[in-house]
């Protein structure tokens, strides 16, 4: 079951996998993004496949965002591969979906959210989220 | 997704979610410092949407650990722990070194836990690092979320 969200102005917010533009989506991921570049289609399938996805649509169709939540619908959900292409940055979209994500109905009463952000600490702050863990927070790469 | 196994000293290893016995998980965590309280419902659903690794002997399970992942990119190491009378034997490293093993579980981008300070020269064998330079982490956490009246355990 996905939810479908239309903002006044025309943008739509959909969970639906199967609107998602996905050669858009990994064009931006592979080519753009600072956090997933070379990522291959296959693993981009994979991941899509295994992730609770939200895509921003533009009033054309287009897909102009993207995001997914990995999670166990249960305690934990970790955000990632958030991005708004640059021509629609500043409208709000970015902040829109990640309300979305910590509103989502199967993600409520969990224990924990995390992201990892380079560049966005101001966007989650607005959110509770806070970089000094009260555990220690380790990281490896794959 | 594939089963895997794998076997030493009289113990095994098993990632089969049927074989995973709930009440021991729940037992351990709702006893413990990380997980307060947890609810028997909130352990069989977090089961159901991670992939498990079960430590067996003797036909009981006396150790566990679960991975929150995408199976691609992304996979968060959490709830590992053994019994009393299985610790100190070196399981505890083999676990982890069968999380890391998995078949399903290679390539990522990033591997990421929450570590009590008793464990993270463990975590640091394994390349886990606490320095966060690369990619900033952010996280909101809700430490007494199952000890509250009328929380009942969320969606």
């Amino acid at each position: 079951m996905s939810i479908t969200l239309t903002r006044a102005d025309g943008y739509v917010l959909s969970t639906d996998r199967a609107r998602l533009d996905r050669p858009a989506i990994h064009r931006y991921l592979a080519e753009e993004s600072y956090w997933a570049k070379g990522m291959d289609r296959a693993r981009l399938d994979r991941a899509i496949e295994h992730s609770l996805c939200y895509g921003v649509y533009a009033p054309d169709g287009s897909q102009v965002g993207f995001g997914r939540v990995i999670t166990d619908y249960a305690t934990a959900a970790y955000l990632t591969d958030i991005y708004v292409i640059e021509a629609v940055q500043g409208l709000g979209l970015g902040k829109w979906m990640v309300e979305a994500m910590l509103a989502h109905p199967d993600l409520q009463g969990l224990r924990r959210w995390m992201l990892g952000t380079r560049d966005a600490h101001g966007l989650y702050a607005k959110f509770g989220f806070v970089d000094k863990p009260e555990g220690r927070a380790m990281v490896r790469p794959g | 997704m594939s089963d895997a196994a794998w076997q030493r000293d009289g113990y095994e290893i098993s990632t089969e979610r049927a074989r995973i016995d709930i009440d021991v998980v729940q037992r351990y965590l709702a006893a413990g410092r990380q997980s307060p309280g947890i609810p028997c419902e909130v352990v069989e659903r977090f089961v159901a949407h991670s992939v498990n690794f079960g430590v067996f002997t003797g036909g009981a399970m006396v150790g566990y650990a679960r991975v929150v992942t995408d199976h691609a990119a992304f996979a968060y190491l959490g709830d590992v722990f053994l019994l009393d009378g299985h610790r100190g034997r070196g399981l505890g490293t083999w676990l982890i070194e069968c999380v890391l093993a998995h078949p399903d579980l290679q390539g990522l981008r990033r591997w990421m836990l929450m570590s009590g300070p008793r464990s993270v020269s463990l975590y640091r064998r394994f390349g886990f690092t606490d320095d966060n330079a690369p990619g900033h982490l952010m996280h909101r956490t809700d430490r007494g979320i199952y000890l509250r009246a009328g929380q009942g355990g969320g969606a």
